[in-house]
């Protein structure tokens, strides 16, 4: 016989982590010692995580920061305190960065003075399924 | 009468007799061999419709429980051809997350059959991990054997130049999480006589499953 609560109710919304890698060529970056990589549109995402790495564990140049921004064309939004990063490993380090993410094309801000170096960024978005 | 109902009918005359059972025999043993017959009817029935479980295919067995489900993520890239320069290419995808390969699949534009029609040249690709040992991981194609330095080697995904197929490989290992995973397109065969290379372009795309959150 049920119980008068009914059932245990579970969470209905399922969701995933889903990745989206960008290749940042730190070679790329000029005098200004920044560069944005545009990583998604979120469409009801947030983000879990973002993975830092690269090929062989170095260190990072002096002065390497990464911040989350919105740019829509007409306005540029930061949406994170710029996160310095001193080392490179293989299997990647990662950085929480709280944000609240709209619709707004989403970029990656890399401070970096101009170095020999390929660094692997992954965002690990999270997003829900829709009902 | 099919083959069926003769199969059932033979052996069940081998085992009994049959017709060259005596009058007196099938008295008595009437009731009885009916009994028995329904038995080795069913038996036979069980015999041709069963195989012994050491022939059972181990993917169709009763233990066998698929394990590839998720939800579909694709990442697609395209290697470009340049003049004299067939389409190659090295694609980061990302740190995947907890995840299954799902498959990997390859097109050209501009095709041709006629073009290479013995089809010693083409393009191939593949997913692979690189490791903290700076080793490569092979992800996609079948096992065919190790490296020198043990690594699994697997077999790629080829397409002859400027195919109008689509090659499709759905066999493929785990994904470690959190490791950098890159699509490798590369050209096979000497593409000397491929025209036309700077229009020839591969597209790729890469299916995982991920796994929801609970």
């Amino acid at each position: 016989m049920a119980s008068a609560a009914g059932p245990a109710v579970q969470n209905p919304v399922r969701s995933i982590i889903y990745p989206v890698g960008v290749e940042v060529d730190l070679s790329l970056i000029d005098a200004s010692g920044e560069r944005d990589y545009f990583l998604t549109h979120p469409f009801q995402s947030s983000m879990q995580d973002l993975l830092i790495g690269a090929l062989a564990t170095v260190d990072a140049p002096t002065g390497f920061k990464v911040q989350l921004i919105t740019n829509d064309g007409f306005e540029v939004t930061e949406l994170t305190e710029p996160e310095t990063v001193t080392r490179f490993p293989v299997e990647p380090s990662s950085l929480r960065l709280p944000a609240t993410l709209g619709g707004a094309p989403l970029f990656l801000r890399v401070f970096s003075p101009t170095t020999a170096q390929i660094v692997y960024v992954t965002a690990h978005m999270m997003s829900n399924e829709v009902v | 009468m099919g083959f069926f109902d003769s199969a059932i009918t033979w052996v069940a005359n081998t085992i009994f007799g049959g017709a060259a059972n005596s009058a007196a025999q099938q008295a008595v043993t009437e009731t009885a061999q009916d009994l028995a017959q329904e038995e080795v009817v069913k038996w036979v029935q069980d015999m041709l419709t069963e195989p012994p479980p050491d022939e059972l295919d181990p993917y169709e067995g009763a233990g066998f429980t698929p394990v590839r489900s998720g939800w579909p993520v694709q990442f697609s890239v395209e290697a470009v051809g340049a003049p004299g320069a067939p389409p190659a290419g090295t694609f980061f995808v990302g740190h995947l997350p907890v995840c299954l390969f799902d498959s990997l699949r390859m097109t050209m534009t501009t095709p041709s059959v006629e073009d290479d029609a013995r089809q010693e040249s083409g393009a191939l690709a593949r997913v692979v991990q690189r490791d903290a040992d700076g080793r490569t991981r092979f992800i996609s194609g079948l096992e065919v054997g190790y490296a020198e330095d043990g690594t699994l080697v697997r077999q790629d995904l080829r397409l002859p130049a400027r195919s109008p197929l689509v090659a499709e490989e759905q066999y493929g290992g785990e994904i470690q999480p959190s490791l950098p995973t890159f699509i490798v397109v590369a050209p096979y065969g000497t593409w000397a006589g491929v025209p036309n290379v700077d229009k020839t372009n591969v597209q790729v795309t890469l299916t995982i499953l991920c796994q929801t959150l609970t």
